[in-house]
This record gives structure tokens, sequence and C-alpha cells, in this order.
């Protein structure tokens, strides 16, 4: 990719994150007291490379960075997207492998999850004094209402595929389903370790016995 | 014997062959014209683009806390600012100019921006530059090596001035890879930044003098060979926007 077009995502990508922490100082507090860190991303579908420096409560993209390194993920973006979205703090099955300090790496999926922007103060500034904080309400009641029923809507939305439509195994049956193709792929890398053995020794004796019969 | 003597004593100023006496005062009355809205112009020609191509200059310059910066051909101090936050207290960057308008220029934006402390001014030719041998981590030239009388001599005194090890980084035009975009960049360049730098500036043949001065610098590998032939090691380059922006590594032996 053109460095300019990468950069420019970059850059946009960095002003966004630093103006929605602008408007959140609890979070921005939070990051703030993680002290000067960097956390390295590693996508390897597509290959994609970021360093994310954190100091003194804002953030800094880059795609070059020499210094010291606090943690490094690596996985495809698919995993790393989940991961960045989902509330689970284990990395377990998540396909993403982390090195370096966890510890940051939770920090800061505390600090996402409970990002609350204050929508008043851009829309003030965009819209005036009077529709400004009322559609902000709007928005807030919005968000609000959204996040208590997001849970039980993932709940009931799997709940209804795999149960009532059977459209998609449950996840234990999946997680079964895994565990057994996991088993199948070990027995068969044993088969085929014992049917190498198999062979050789096989050779060996033939070998051997040819010698044997050899007149001297 | 007399051609080759010929050669060696004239240079480009745009598609014009010069005294090479006469080039850098010709350079200097162009950006004592283009100072006062260097930086507004800027940003119109590109678009705002030329911010992305310093940004990724800033990235690979991979300057630490406490470093000693260069930033030759500084003109207005974009990356003195950002290399005087990298440096921190503790580091010092030196913003260097041959012209003392847009130092000026530099120096009162670099202020107003509360930058201080860590910031020295310094009006210097790229050829023979003011300072002891091995003073500088990193040396930056951004859209200035073009404008350099004896670029070759500029490098060599760029790499005396450098630490070993220490990094220079060329940001400039070169040449576009795709012919179609070079097209379309011939016509923009040529109709037009004179046009627009009549209607901003008043002056439409700096802005004439600018892309002449785009076609006539090395392309990318002749550059990077001239770093090599100066002396600087493990020599390369990142094409920006189709190649219409290159930027130049090299690092002291």
């Amino acid at each position: 990719m053109d460095p300019t077009l990468s950069t420019a995502a970059f850059a946009s990508l960095e002003r966004m994150i630093n103006s929605a922490l602008n408007y959140d100082p609890g979070s921005q507090q939070k990051l703030r007291k993680l002290g000067a860190k960097t956390l390295q991303i590693c996508c390897q579908g597509p290959t994609i490379t970021a360093f994310v420096l954190i100091d003194g409560g804002q953030v800094q993209l880059r795609q070059h960075y020499e210094g010291q390194i606090d943690c490094q993920l690596k996985g495809s973006a698919m995993a790393l997207a989940n991961l960045g979205l989902s509330s689970q703090h284990s990395l377990a099955n998540s396909g993403v492998q982390v090195f370096g300090s966890t510890g940051l790496l939770v920090d800061l999926q505390g600090i996402a999850k409970d990002l609350d922007i204050d929508w008043e103060e851009p829309l003030s500034q965009l819209l005036g004094d009077v529709a400004g904080p009322s559609l902000a309400g709007l928005v807030r009641k919005g968000m609000s209402f959204w996040r208590e029923r997001e849970a039980s809507v993932w709940q009931r939305s799997g709940e209804a595929l795999s149960e009532e439509l059977r459209a998609t195994p449950h996840p234990y049956e999946q997680e079964d389903f895994n565990q057994a193709v996991d088993q199948l792929r070990d027995d068969g890398e044993r088969l085929a370790a014992k049917v190498a053995k198999f062979q050789h020794s096989l050779e060996a004796a033939l070998s051997a016995a040819k010698q044997g019969n050899q007149p001297e | 014997m007399s051609e080759h003597k010929q050669e060696q004593e004239t240079t480009h100023f745009g598609y014009e062959t010069v005294d090479k006496g006469e080039k850098a005062g010709r350079v200097a009355d162009v950006f004592h014209s283009v100072a006062a809205k260097y930086d507004l112009m800027n940003d119109l020609m590109s678009g705002g683009v030329h911010r992305l191509w310093k940004r990724y200059t800033i990235e690979l310059s991979g300057v630490r806390a406490g470093q000693k910066v260069l930033d030759i051909a500084g003109g207005t101090g974009d990356l003195t600012l950002k290399f005087s936050r990298l440096v921190g207290p503790e580091g010092q960057v030196v913003l260097a100019d041959i012209n003392d308008s847009m130092l000026k220029v530099g120096r009162d934006k670099l202020i107003d921006k509360g930058v201080a402390g860590n910031v020295q001014v310094s009006q210097a030719d790229a050829q023979f530059l003011p300072f002891a041998d091995n003073t500088f981590d990193c040396i930056t030239i951004a859209f200035g090596l073009r404008n350099v009388t004896d670029k070759d001599l500029a490098l060599r005194s760029m790499l005396r001035v450098l630490k070993p090890g220490g990094r220079l980084l060329v940001l400039e035009f070169s040449k576009p890879g795709n012919p179609l975009l070079e097209k379309a960049y011939d016509a923009y360049s040529f109709a037009f930044l004179p046009t627009m730098g009549r209607l901003i500036t008043d002056d439409a043949d700096s802005y004439r003098y600018l892309a002449e001065s785009i076609r006539m610098h090395p392309d990318q590998n002749t550059l990077k060979d001239m770093m090599s032939n100066a002396g600087f090691a493990a020599c390369e380059y990142h094409n920006m926007t189709g190649g219409i922006v290159a930027l130049h590594k090299g690092i002291k032996p």
C-alpha cells in the first residue's frame, strides 16, 4: 500500500481516538495512569503492523517504531477485531497470540469497554446551546437503551438460531466437534508417524537380509 | 575539455542553465518572494498531503528523547515542531535554512506555538554546514535538496556532521512510476501551479520554477546512488503518492 494512504488512515484513526478521549475525561485519566506504554499489533492477514503509543492520556498510531514494546499482539484481522470488540478477558480460542505484558492489554480492553463519550459538548459546538444538549440527551438515552439490551439481544438471537431454527450448532456442540476434529488430526499424525517408523524398520530389515544372502 | 569545464561551472535553475555562483541568489529570490504565504501555498498545492509525507518522515526518523536533530532547509519549521516534541527538553533541534525570510517565518511560527528551549535557529548553507563533525543523530532535508547548487557537496557535508549510526532522510519530489499519473502531474504542475501562484502570491514565476526544478531533480535511483557515493550505507527509498514524492534514507557507517 502507498505510504500516503496508510499514513492518512493512521492519522485519521489517531485523531478519532484522541477526539473520543477528549470527550471522556474518565477514560483519558485511566489512560494517563498507564504512563508511557507501547503496544504492537501485527495483523497477519492482511499484513499490517501498527504501533500504539500511549502517553499522557493521548494515543499515537504509527507504522514504524524502534523503541521498546510492552505488549505484542499477533493474529488475523478478524481475530484482532473480535478481541477488541469482545468483553471477555480470556484469549483462549481467540486466535490471537500475545507476547509481553498481558496486563496492559487487559487495562486497554477495560478502558475501551468503559468508554463513555459526553456527546453534549461536541454537539453543542456543532448545533448550538439549545439543539445540542437535546440531541445529546437522545443519543445518551439511545446508547443506554442499546447497552441494556445488547447482551440479551445477542443471547436470544443465538438461542433462536441454534435451538428454535436449528440453523447453527449450539456453542457446546461446536466445541465438541472442534475437539473431535483436533483429536482426529492428532490420531492421524500419530498413525502417520507409526507407519513411517514401521516402514523404516522394514527397509532396514530387508537391507540386512539382502546383505546376509550375498555370497562372500 | 572546455565543454567539460563549462559543465562544471554551470548548473540548473529550473529549465535554465546558469552559472553556479548565480543559482543561490536566484533561489533566494524565489523563497524571499514566497516565504510569507509558503504554508498556505503548500496546503493548497498538495491538498494538505504534504502533512502526510512529513508525518511518514518523522516516523522513519526513529528520533527519540534526548537526541540531536538537524532540520536542513527547514523553512517554516513543520518538521522542527514535531522533532522538538520528540527529543524533549534533554534533546536539541536545529532549524537551518539558507534563506533568512523563511527562517524568520519559521522562528515566529515556532514561538507562536510555544516551542522554545530545545530549538535553535541557524542560517546555514547545506553545502557548508557550520557544525562540528559527528554532531547529530538525525538530519532531515524536506523539499530542499533540489534547490541546492551542488547536491553531492551537500550530501558529503551532511555525512560529516552526522554521528556514526545516525541517519539522513531526504524528502523530495521525484518521478511518478505510472505514465498516466506523470501526464496528469505535468498538466497540474505547469498549468495549475503557476496560475495559483499568480492568484495567491502574485508571483507565477516562482511557482513555474518550482515545477521546473522538480523535473530537473534526480530520480529515485539516481539520488540513492548519489547518497551511496557520498558515503552513506544501507540507502533505500520509499515512494509516496505514486512516486510524486520519495523519501530517501541513508545511515552514516
